[in-house]
């Protein structure tokens, strides 16, 4: 039995998450799994069986496809080509491939699914947080506007940032980065987008600048 | 009919959550409906049921019952008064109010266990992997990296904590305006700004990694 895989999906490196039906549909426990087994590359749904199998858990080949027609649905998994298997000279088999949009789904602040803050220029938020500095600022007070378009800005930086850091990265990094459970890879972007911020602005030059 | 709440309780002002198994509580849909309703304030059983009714999520006693039970049993909520009634002469009811044991909680990932001299921590090392491409690409210096997040993320929560405790009457109304979620932003960019404001972290992590 002679098999062929035949790919002629392209996967991207990166791919953001802006809405907040999309970072639910990864936060979901169940499919969560499959994008983890498909990071391993391009797989059948009889594939996705057997890793479920392996990890102790029983999940029918129904089951998996319906968990792939969500990640379809959502854009996180494309059918991405076809396994041929020759069974006998005159049986031949196409078996789906699915595989992930992108080696990486990254995730913007979750603030950004109130896209309604973005489209008015005002955020709530932001004008609480520059209240919540007065304590560090010797009592100062900060200029709204001043303040609302600067949070705008590093909010913007700190997002393309990831993407930058996330398109250069070796594969076995990325592979190490998937690994985290959901709440982690969050705790991890948060982290790494104000680190990869802090050495692109001077925090205190821009503060004044808005005395 | 007349009516009278009594409050003995005294929430807390923030709580942490670092607790894993307390952590997985804010993913249930219902138990996080029973914290969000008692942000109006304490709530009997029957008000609770009400709550749920205007979301057209009809709820037995009984099953708000097992929810408070459970959100008790992690210290989310507490038994925090009773409403006496009175009927007439001769008919006095009194039920118990329940509240959130804090206005806000912030949900913390367990990070590394510290006791651990080398200690291993897939989110750390998951930043080390992205931020080395800014800092020089090189693979030193990962014991002082953790060493020196692990501090910055302690700082962060002293100043979470801080800032909140020291907010004046303009702030809190401001916060107060707020969805739960959006405070912890809020709180979220103003330590990480203070953070930024006290240290210079491009010359902190230039030094770590060519360490």
């Amino acid at each position: 039995m002679d098999s062929q895989d035949v790919i002629t999906y392209t996967q991207k490196i990166v791919k953001v998450i802006e809405d907040d039906k999309t970072s639910k549909v990864i936060r979901d426990e169940n499919l969560f799994p499959v994008l983890k087994y498909l990071q391993m590359g391009p797989m059948t749904i009889m594939d996705l069986v057997a890793f479920f199998k392996k990890s102790g858990e029983e999940k029918s080949d129904k089951t998996i496809y319906r968990y792939l027609h969500t990640l379809i649905k959502a854009k996180l998994v494309a059918k991405a080509g076809k396994r041929i298997i020759s069974i006998t000279e005159d049986e031949l088999k196409s078996e789906t491939l699915y595989m992930r949009t992108a080696k990486a789904f990254i995730f913007p602040e979750a603030l950004k699914h109130d896209l309604e803050f973005y489209e008015k220029g005002f955020c709530p938020v932001f004008d609480a947080t520059r209240l919540l500095l007065k304590p560090v600022l010797d009592g100062k007070t900060l200029d709204s506007d001043c303040f609302q378009k600067f949070l705008f800005k590093i909010d913007q930086e700190r997002d393309d940032l990831l993407v930058e850091l996330f398109k250069n990265i070796e594969d076995s990094s990325i592979k190490e980065i998937n690994e985290l459970k959901w709440r982690e890879l969050e705790y991890c972007l948060n982290y790494t987008s104000w680190a990869a911020l802090a050495a692109k602005i001077d925090m205190k030059k821009e503060l004044a600048n808005c005395e | 009919m007349s009516s009278q709440d009594v409050i003995t309780y005294k929430p807390a002002k923030l709580i942490f959550i670092k607790d894993e198994k307390k952590n997985q509580l804010f993913h249930d849909e219902n138990l996080n409906y029973v914290l969000k309703f008692l942000r109006k304030g304490a709530m009997t059983i029957h008000d609770l049921s009400d709550s749920f009714k205007q979301i057209d999520d009809e709820k037995s006693d009984k099953s708000i019952y097992r929810y408070l039970h459970k959100l008790i049993q992690a210290k989310l909520v507490a038994k925090a008064g009773k409403r006496i009634t009175t009927k007439n002469e001769s008919d006095l009811i009194s039920e118990t109010l329940y509240m959130r044991t804090s206005n806000a909680f912030i949900l913390k990932v367990p990070l590394a266990n510290k006791e651990k001299e080398d200690f291993h921590s897939p989110i750390f090392d998951s930043m080390f992997l992205l931020l080395k491409q800014q800092y020089g690409n090189k693979k030193v210096g990962k014991k002082a990296f953790k060493k020196f997040f692990d501090k910055i993320d302690n700082e962060r929560d002293q100043y979470i904590m801080d800032l909140y405790e020291k907010a004046d009457e303009e702030t809190m109304n401001k916060l107060g305006d707020l969805e739960g979620k959006n405070i912890l932003f809020a709180l979220d960019y103003a330590s990480w700004m203070a953070i930024l404001l006290k240290y210079d972290i491009k010359a902190e992590l230039e030094k770590i990694y060519s360490s």
